[in-house]
């Protein structure tokens, strides 16, 4: 006798249980081979390097946010009668399980080099004939362009609630990865309350459109969730050792390329030759490249003549990481002295025998990363459903965003700290750290 | 955007009252041309930049501008000036070689400046909102409608006719 419920073993839910019948696209939809790819891709990019046990893929994810979805639709089904909101649910399961299938090697590690990032990515997987993520919503007639524009950053053409629900402050996908990383790495900052952040919220309406908001009673479990954001962000997702690798793998890639424009021989791995040779590379091409792609190119790069390029391949494959050197430039003036602090340490790096220094003094805008912590707008006109947690306070107050509710939620939601970080070759640590301390930037 | 951009802005334009208004106007001068570098997105009010707003408040941390919040009818709102201290600063960068060629790059969009400082907020955040229609490529006519609809507002109202002058206006602004 068949099973009901194809279930998934998860070491965070325990059973990710679908219905065989009813929702027999939603298994073929992950038995796709796009979707199947994500078992080869690392959920938290190179974190593994910094934390051994990060090793989880984003298939596993995917299917924690699939679960979260499902738990979410029964909220709504209690809630709601409108056959419009009752029609979004295979639309909603469709995103869930589709939002990362964009993601290239080692997730978000290539986004700052290859241009476009994984929703654009996803997206096209979506829309291209040659998949056969399209081919199953085809057959099974869900509308491709509403699952696309739950995915797509800044379309708003699904209702803010759906939105809310996929793509927010407050989301199935951030509830699944901040607890799956944290549980993964083994961190353990990752606890809160997420039972009650699914089985709580309420529909409300903004400006004549509906959104979800939470009641008075959410309002601990969610400070719970925003405080286990701030903390993974600055432990984890923003560790040192694991950017400074993500530096490493972009300084080789550039330096590739430049072999390239320079008219040698990079010795890029076919598939990867495949799409940076190609203007417009095709879904396929893209989804060719994996971790293990990566990985095989780096190999190759460990044996390239260029000695800049097999060194940075074999810094990074044999773990040898950079320095980090703390941004030492003030932001107390107009003026931005941050130009000639960062010639300087090239200049400093070219003499400790590093050339050229470009490829050695790494600069890391932390500003540029996927994760954040949660930081609202001030001014409550400028607060929406895309950018704030709203509660509905106990004593029939309009409705607020959390941070004007709970005070101590401030230090976690104002401004972040540094924007910049720097790495040098460990050779270069000493005169580096001398060179920022020797006057004021 | 650079520290120096932005305190100029708020310089040049005498004070800037309401974030809001922060946003558009850095959103409709960008369109014009203005080099900014600040990355907008579609938020449910109209373009929204996150660096932008985080960087109005690492300004204000570090007393290079001065935020004053103020109740208004639709709540808080803050605004924002030069101290004299600042602005003294500010004279000193312009006259390097660096501080000169980046007061030439932004005092050419002082005129559109003013405008949008004589402007009600309604009216810059539809024009700012036709503007990002536009931007993604659609054309004017479906960008004005799409604005309106993202807006709720009806399109050929005095609202909306004043909002796609404006608009016009930024995006014609380079060829004038």
């Amino acid at each position: 006798m068949i099973e009901i419920e194809k279930i998934f073993r998860d070491p965070l839910y325990n059973y990710v249980a679908i219905d065989r019948e009813h929702d027999k696209w939603l298994l073929d939809l992950i038995g796709t081979p796009e979707v199947q790819r994500l078992r080869r891709i690392h959920q938290l990019g190179v974190s593994h390097f910094t934390y051994p046990g990060a090793d989880h893929s984003r298939l596993s994810h995917t299917l924690g946010v699939v679960h979260l979805m499902q738990q979410a639709w029964r909220r709504i089904e209690a809630l709601q009668k409108d056959p419009e909101v009752r029609r979004a649910r295979e639309v909603l399961l469709a995103a869930a399980c589709l939002h990362d299938v964009g993601h290239g090697p080692f997730s978000h590690l290539l986004e700052p080099v290859l241009g476009d990032g994984h929703e654009y990515w996803t997206c096209q997987t979506i829309r291209s004939e040659e998949t056969e993520v399209h081919r199953k919503l085809a057959e099974c007639d869900l509308p491709m362009e509403q699952i696309t524009a739950l995915i797509e950053k800044d379309n708003r053409q699904r209702p803010p609630w759906q939105r809310t629900l996929l793509s927010s402050e407050l989301d199935v996908d951030r509830l699944d990865y901040l607890r799956r990383d944290s549980y993964f790495t083994g961190s353990g900052y990752g606890h809160y309350d997420w039972y009650r952040i699914l089985n709580s919220f309420l529909f409300d309406e903004i400006e004549g459109q509906r959104v979800l908001v939470w009641p008075d009673k959410a309002k601990y479990a969610i400070e719970e969730y925003i405080f286990s954001r701030f903390y993974m962000y600055n432990n984890v997702y923003q560790h040192k050792t694991t950017r400074g690798f993500e530096k490493i793998l972009h300084a080789a890639w550039e330096r590739a390329k430049q072999i390239c424009d320079d008219g040698r021989d990079a010795w890029f791995v076919h598939e990867i030759a495949e799409f940076v040779n190609s203007e417009e590379p095709s879904v396929s091409q893209y989804l060719a490249l994996e971790d293990a792609t990566l990985v095989y190119q780096l190999q190759v790069w460990m044996r390239h003549p260029d000695k800049v390029l097999s060194d940075l391949a074999k810094r990074f494959l044999h773990r040898q990481g950079m320095a980090a050197i703390e941004d030492p430039v003030s932001e107390r003036s107009v003026a931005d002295a941050r130009d000639g602090w960062e010639e300087e340490l090239r200049r400093v790096v070219r003499e400790q025998g590093f050339d050229p220094p470009e490829c050695y003094a790494l600069r890391d805008d932390l500003r540029l990363t996927i994760y954040n912590p949660y930081t609202p707008e001030k001014e409550e006109k400028e607060q929406d459903p895309y950018n704030a947690i709203f509660i509905q306070p106990s004593g029939g107050e309009g409705i607020c965003e959390i941070s004007g509710l709970l005070e101590r939620l401030g230090p976690v939601t104002g401004p972040r700290g540094k924007q910049y970080r720097y790495y040098v070759p460990k050779e270069c640590r000493d005169a580096a750290m001398s060179l920022a301390a020797s006057r004021a930037w | 955007m650079t520290r120096y951009q932005l305190a100029k802005l708020i310089l040049m334009a005498g004070g800037l009252d309401s974030r809001k208004r922060v946003q558009k106007t850095v959103h409709l001068l960008q369109a014009a041309g203005c080099p900014l570098e600040v990355e907008f997105r579609l938020h449910y009010y109209g373009p929204y930049s996150r660096q932008l707003a985080e960087l109005l408040d690492r300004m204000s941390a570090n007393e290079i501008i001065f935020e004053r919040p103020e109740s208004t009818q639709l709540g808080v709102q803050f605004n924002y000036r030069l101290n004299e201290q600042m602005r003294t600063s500010l004279e000193s960068y312009e006259l390097t070689a660096d501080g000169q060629a980046a007061k030439d790059r932004i005092e050419r969009y002082g005129e559109l400046l003013k405008t949008l400082c004589d402007t009600r907020a309604r009216v810059l955040e539809l024009a700012s909102t036709i503007v990002a229609f536009r931007e993604t490529g659609a054309a004017w006519e479906n960008a004005l409608d799409e604005a309106a609809a993202f807006k709720s507002e009806r399109t050929g109202t005095p609202l909306m006719t004043e909002a796609c002058e404006l608009a016009q206006k930024v995006v014609d602004y380079e060829d004038d």
